[in-house]
């Protein structure tokens, strides 16, 4: 059997006190909790418990809501067949609302009592039509916060806040869809914004229908009549669609259509050009193809080519005098070079070449170069400045690339065969090479192992300075012995300072009982010191027994040693 | 004020007077005073959940006539 304990509510109340906690308050019984106590109260005399629960007002409120209740139950299915049919034809249709409206509003003031006429009137936003919804619709008035201080005399209106909210979503709808319209057809609307205004204002015009009596009721039946005929011609935008192009351009509503302006090019002078068209003749002719050189053999055309270029160098004959001049100068200048050249070709032979980019040696080099080799090619002559003189000549109209066609010798004339090119370092380093090569002034190949075997020399004549470089130093640490004797001093003090310095050092652990610990044991105590934590009981024993049988075998070995 | 049942299915069913507020170790003390024994060896389950001592009861949706496991620990 289940044994069921339950305490009373002061009980429970005197125990919790007890405890500390908060009494529970009595509340005024709910049915609910009536039937929850009702089996708890059997053993409780029945005029208790009607004085406790029964409460007389309380039941005839009870009554009434019930009363109510039932009778909304009956209004809402009075109309309706409650048979299945008739519940199955009504799922899928809505509701059809009969079109009535009732105001009720009521006022404070003492007039209640007086007649509908002598009620005020109100203006308000919407037809009467628009709030026939079958529901309840919530007015309020109008803010007229802008107008207030222009029209003090404006009545109140009264709106729908979701009407006006709903009619705002719609316009902005419509509107949405003009201008994608608008965009995608690229159609012109000639709706103004003057027209749309005019819209809004049909819609928020106050109507005569609109007149609101307080306390009075509507019948809609009669009215929306009424309103359907006056508002025939009210509440549509005018559009007017002119097909007429005149009109266009006046008319044109508030949605322009962008044009696309092109770019128009501009010259220096700022002058629009068009773009510019190639007029091609109908039939193109054919080209006859001339070959002008055919008749004319090779040797002819060289000559023509070397006499162009004469003509395009041709100077005038002042220019000539000159010239020859400076030929002149240029001569002397090299006779006193000749030293220096001289000198330059030994040292140019002893210790490589020196080939430098600037512009004066480049030029030192060409007239003095040319020289030596033309000295070179008259070796047989014992004549030297005349020959000299003959061959500046020649060299230097060479450079000058032979300006004056009537100066050009036979002399010239060979020089430029026997040579064969000019001599130009315009074209850099590689050009000076070639130059120096066709001189014969860069080594040959037979010459490069010579050169080698002279760098041999050089090594080892450094390796014997090296060699003499050491024997000096010896001679002088031997003189240095004087002052190791100050040195053995300190290192004296040194010695004593590092008498008890041993570099083998044995580190030897030993517990609180003297026993020989290893590294890892003795690290493991330190750490427990440290962190103030022990290892438990059975590893602590079996840590003394390792290590004492350690220290036995120690001990036993030692013994064996002396023995 | 609720009504809450506990049921330790050992032969004992108890009822108990509290608040929606009280919390379960609250409750706790209340049942163990009318079982006789210490609070703290009373566990508390609600549909397989043991009920902690510092939430109300109200937070476990414990309402008037709800049914309590009572076990002992």
């Amino acid at each position: 059997m289940v044994e069921e304990i339950a305490l009373s509510l002061d009980e429970t109340n005197k125990l919790r006190v007890q405890l500390g906690l908060k009494p529970i308050v009595a509340e005024k019984a709910t049915p609910q909790q009536q039937q929850v106590e009702k089996p708890e109260s059997k053993t409780i005399p029945a005029e208790t418990v009607s004085s406790s629960f029964i409460d007389s007002s309380k039941i005839s409120s009870f009554r009434q809501r019930l009363q109510k209740l039932s009778q909304r139950n009956i209004n809402s299915t009075g109309d309706e067949a409650e048979d299945d049919e008739g519940w199955l034809k009504k799922v899928g249709s809505q509701k059809e609302v009969t079109p009535r409206l009732h105001v009720n509003m009521t006022y404070d003031d003492d007039d209640d009592d007086d007649d509908g006429d002598d009620m005020p009137q109100l203006r308000m936003a919407h037809n009467i039509s628009d709030l026939a919804t079958g529901k309840d619709i919530i007015l309020t008035l109008k803010d007229n916060n802008g107008r207030d201080n222009d029209k003090s005399d404006e009545e109140d209106v009264l709106q729908d806040e979701n009407l006006i909210h709903f009619k705002e979503t719609d316009k902005n709808i419509r509107l949405k869809t003009m201008n994608k319209n608008r965009r995608q057809k690229k159609m012109k609307l000639n709706v103004g914004s003057n027209d749309l205004v005019g819209s809004d204002e049909d819609g928020g015009v106050i109507k005569e229908n609109s007149m609101l009596t307080i306390n009075s009721t509507i019948k809609l039946g009669n009215v929306q009549n009424e309103i359907e005929n006056k508002t025939d011609n009210r509440g549509k935008i005018r559009v007017n669609f002119s097909d007429t192009s005149a009109d266009d351009d006046s008319d044109i509503g508030d949605f322009k259509q962008t044009k696309i302006k092109r770019r128009k090019r501009r010259d220096g002078n700022n002058n629009i050009t068009k773009a510019k068209t190639l007029d091609l003749p109908i039939k193109i002719d054919n080209v006859e193809l001339i070959d002008e050189d055919a008749g004319i053999d090779q040797d002819e055309a060289a000559e023509i080519n070397i006499r162009r270029n004469q003509r395009s160098h041709s100077p005038n004959s002042d220019e000539t005098f000159d010239l020859a001049s400076k030929i002149r100068q240029e001569a002397l200048e090299n006779k006193k070079r000749e030293m220096d050249i001289a000198k330059l070709h030994n040292t140019a032979h002893m210790s490589g070449l020196i080939v430098d980019e600037t512009s004066s040696f480049l030029s030192n080099l060409d007239s003095q170069l040319l020289d030596k080799h033309n000295e070179y090619s008259a070796v047989d002559d014992d004549i030297f400045p005349s020959n000299n003189d003959q061959a500046v000549a020649p060299s230097t109209e060479e450079t000058h690339a032979s300006k004056d066609p009537e100066h050009v010798t036979p002399e010239t004339t060979i020089s430029t065969a026997d040579e064969p090119r000019g001599s130009d370092f315009s074209g850099g380093l590689a050009s000076t090479l070639n130059f120096l090569r066709e001189r014969n002034v860069l080594p040959t190949k037979s010459e490069i192992p010579a050169r080698s075997t002279d760098s041999s020399r050089e090594e080892l004549l450094k390796l014997k300075r090296k060699i003499e470089l050491r024997e000096i130093k010896e001679g002088s640490s031997k003189a240095s012995t004087d002052n190791t004797s100050k040195r053995s001093s300190v290192h004296d003090t040194q010695s004593e300072l590092l008498r008890n310095y041993n570099p083998d050092i044995n580190l030897v652990y030993r517990d609180d009982q003297g026993r020989e610990l290893t590294t890892k044991e003795a690290y493991k105590k330190l750490s427990q010191r440290f962190h103030g934590t022990k290892s438990n009981k059975k590893k602590q024993a079996k840590m003394d027994r390792r290590v004492e049988q350690r220290s036995r075998k120690q001990g036993s070995e030692l013994r064996r040693d002396i023995i | 004020m609720i009504e809450v049942l506990v049921n330790d299915r050992l032969g004992k069913r108890v009822r108990v007077k509290c608040l929606a507020d009280d919390s379960v170790g609250d409750f706790k003390k209340v049942l163990a005073a009318q079982l006789g024994m210490l609070p703290a060896k009373i566990a508390l389950q609600k549909g397989g959940s043991v009920l902690k001592d510092h939430i109300s009861l109200g937070d476990y949706e414990v309402h008037d006539g709800t049914n309590l496991e009572l076990y002992y620990s």
